[in-house]
């Protein structure tokens, strides 16, 4: 089959590249350099899978920046467009989903389009309706960052979101590009899918804001959080993952989604939806105590990436943390090799670890690492287990 | 070995039957009809297990009014009692406790006194504090209500609030009541031991809650709520279980551990915890306004059995009776004859879960419960 992908972010890429290793799939983005990378073989973004893929030559996958050259005799379209939510307004700018479609209803009004960006909920029955364009379907991408294709060759599930005959074959196609054998496949409504992405993303910033609740009272009240956390996750009902506290659930996902689900309610009753938002600035407000209870003179921040694999920045609780402490008036130095600058948030960076790791008397992380260990004294984290 | 239990609650006979096997066991506590049912061998539990263990194991379980009686010659003392919670204060009462463990130990000083109830966090430190003398140790239970001997037979794990060598003689001894020792045994310290009791209960608390606002978003939105719950729910991070909408957590337990925690720990940078309460209110106030909608005049309460725990289902109907709805209560156990006329009188029907009585009008049947299980 004939697929083209709009989009080369995390998301757009790994289906490209995922897809590509069945069809032939052609990649339109509007960035050059993305392009060149992927038609030379490269990876655009950081993803150990994506770019092993690509360097082996046998994906049947072209990039390319022209519209006509994408969408000609294309079956299927998946949009993975960026769309930016605005969380003080409550916008979402859907625009480039909206110029995609324009342009594949000229060039080829045939095509099935299925939409894997981020959108409002309701937005795919509104958007049939203003169109008056039935063929575009919403499917919900679950994928982590810097693990983008893995979690696409092995999902959790496939969602599309239209119950029919096409729903189903669009639901097959990504089921048949997994390498997971047996992978649940469920067809919804459009707006249920919708909501399952929200909804899913929030239950995870929730459990991450409750092992951090835990963490907070433990270290109010000096309990030992970690003997607390392993009992309380033996308990199959609670499990042993997702449990290691943190600075704050962060990444480009969790924060947005969680504050957009509470406004998509609206005037809906409801007391959770906020407790998960602001508890994760309570969290963030309870570290940042913490760390000056400890009076430090200079503080290192090592890493702004959230997880361990990722160059993704973005919404990262540290952020957070770092201007909180900065409106204290503390004085600080980055430890950040993924950033190329002389300095980030106004605070110089370091690129020599031993020299970062004397100049300071307190190293703040949100993950423990084997290079920070023989600073151990120095370094508050609440990582308990060592992991991601 | 001798085991004094003195209690006579759900926790107190699971832990008895389960005990009985392999040691000789006295329950104390002042119901003397409760006394004189477990000393006929009828024992105060809905577990569906209850039948077959107690027809195949030789139990040696004997109860008494008499604690004193309870305590001679025990060489290990188990309390749980109940510790009533109150809910405009937030607190609990533990006089009582505190009483039958001062009891204890002035009978039998040198005996390790197990504290079973679900204590808030810093009651075993109180306590030594107050008893320096005493060998007070907590072990939380995790017995579901309704499974509490097969929770007991067949342990997750064994925790005990004792890092040392009493720690690892009470997990033996709670290991000997299992069926197989597999349980993993974990001892960690008490205010952890306490800590774990109550989170347990919030996390299940929280879960229930969010489903329950996932819930009451789709009826907001006429969305199809179990398309939404499948969907999030195949993540393997969230999991099945415990997903299924409700009016909002109830029983005994899960309320009263949301509320110490938000009691004790509401002034700390914490917004989830101390919230879980006030989730349970937003639910009803929807399902108030979302049976309002539907115009009915009676309004029945069914409910399966005789309950005397306030519960979601309680506030349902006090709230919906506020705004001049007439409600009309039914218990499952009543005849043919009394539920007919329940049906016939009742304009729409509340009930937790549906029920097989209740598919013949399943139309006027208002429940939130998506997954029949």
């Amino acid at each position: 089959m004939k697929i083209a992908v709009a989009g080369l972010g995390y998301v757009g890429l790994s289906n490209a590249v995922l897809l590509s290793r069945q069809h032939s799939v052609t990649a339109i983005d509007i960035t050059p350099a993305r392009v060149d990378a992927v038609n030379a073989g490269q990876s655009p973004i950081v993803d150990a899978d994506c770019s092993a893929y690509l360097a082996s030559g046998t994906l049947d996958l072209r990039a390319t920046l022209d519209p006509v050259e994408a969408y000609s005799g294309a079956e299927v379209v998946i949009i993975a467009t960026p769309t930016n939510y605005d969380a003080e307004t409550h916008a979402f700018d859907t625009s480039s989903i909206e110029a995609v479609i324009d342009t594949v209803r000229a060039i080829n009004p045939a095509a099935l389009m299925v939409i894997k960006s981020t959108v409002p909920v309701g937005y795919t029955v509104a958007l049939r309706k203003r169109l008056g364009c039935d063929d575009i379907l919403f499917s919900p991408e679950f994928l982590r960052e810097g693990r983008a294709l893995h979690d696409n060759l092995h999902p959790s599930r496939i969602v599309v979101g239209e119950v029919s005959a096409r729903g189903d074959r669009i639901a097959e196609m990504f089921r048949a590009a997994a390498l997971s054998g047996e992978v649940p496949v469920l067809l919804t409504d459009p707006t249920e899918a919708e909501a399952i992405k929200l909804f899913a993303n929030t239950y995870l910033a929730l459990r991450v804001s409750f092992f951090n609740e835990l963490d907070t009272i433990a270290m109010a009240t000096g309990l030992d959080a970690r003997e607390v956390i392993e009992t309380l996750s033996a308990d199959p009902r609670v499990g042993a993952h997702y449990n290691n506290p943190s600075f704050g659930y962060g990444g480009y996902c969790l924060p947005k989604d969680s504050k957009q689900l509470l406004a998509n309610f609206a005037l809906v009753p409801q007391a959770l939806m906020a407790a998960i938002v602001e508890g994760n600035d309570a969290r963030k407000q309870a570290m940042v105590q913490a760390i000056l209870d400890q009076r430090p003179r200079r503080v290192g921040v090592y890493r702004l990436v959230m997880k361990q694999g990722s160059d993704n920045f973005r919404e990262s609780a540290v952020q957070d943390i770092i201007a909180r402490l900065a409106a204290a008036g503390i004085q600080m130095v980055i430890y950040e090799p993924a950033w190329d600058g002389a300095d980030l948030m106004g605070h110089p960076v370091e690129r020599d670890f031993v020299r970062f790791g004397t100049e300071c008397d307190l190293i703040i992380a949100n993950r423990m690492t084997d290079d920070l260990a023989p600073l151990g004294g120095k370094v508050f984290t609440r990582d308990l287990f060592g992991q991601n | 070995m001798r085991i004094a239990i003195i209690g006579l609650g759900y926790v107190a006979i699971s832990d008895a039957l389960a005990l009985g096997r392999a040691h000789e066991v006295t329950v104390a506590g002042p119901l003397s009809d409760r006394v004189r049912a477990v000393n006929e061998g009828r024992y105060p539990l809905r577990d569906p297990e209850l039948a077959d263990y107690v027809a195949r194991w030789p139990l040696s379980v004997r109860a008494t009014t008499d604690v004193v009686q309870a305590l001679d010659g025990a060489e290990m003392i188990l309390v749980s009692t109940p510790l009533p919670h109150c809910p405009e204060t937030r607190r609990f009462h533990t006089e009582e406790l505190d009483t039958r463990i001062a009891l204890a130990h002035a009978l039998r000083p040198q005996v390790p006194i197990v504290i079973r109830s679900a204590v808030p966090i810093g009651y075993t430190a109180r306590m030594r504090a107050r008893l320096p003398e005493a060998l007070l140790f907590y072990a939380p239970e995790f017995l579901r209500e309704g499974h509490g001997l097969r929770d007991m037979l067949a342990p997750a794990q064994i925790v005990v609030g004792d890092r040392g060598i009493m720690g690892e003689r009470i997990a033996a001894l709670l290991a000997s009541a299992a069926l197989n020792d597999t349980a993993p045994r974990r001892l960690i310290g008490p205010g952890e031991a306490e800590a774990v009791k109550h989170f347990s209960q919030a996390y299940l608390a929280a879960r229930v809650a969010y489903f329950n606002e996932l819930d009451s978003y789709a009826m907001s939105h006429d969305l199809n709520a179990r398309q939404v719950i499948d969907g999030v729910c195949l993540d393997p991070r969230i999991g099945g279980g415990s997903n299924n909408p409700c009016f909002g957590f109830g029983g005994q337990r899960l309320p009263r551990s949301t509320s110490h925690l938000t009691e004790a720990f509401g002034a700390l940078n914490a917004r989830v915890l101390p919230r879980l309460a006030e989730a349970n209110e937003a639910r009803l106030a929807l399902l108030t306004a979302k049976v309002m909608e539907r115009g009915a005049l009676r309004v029945g309460v069914y409910r399966p059995t005789e309950s005397a725990a306030r519960d979601a289902l309680h506030e349902l109907g006090e709230r919906l009776a506020r705004e001049g709805t007439t409600i009309v209560p039914f218990v499952g156990t009543g005849t043919a004859d009394a539920l007919a006329q329940f049906k016939s009188e009742c304009d729409l029907v509340l009930t937790h879960r549906m029920t097989s009585a209740l598919t013949d009008i399943a139309g006027k049947v208002f429940c939130r419960d998506l997954y029949m299980n």
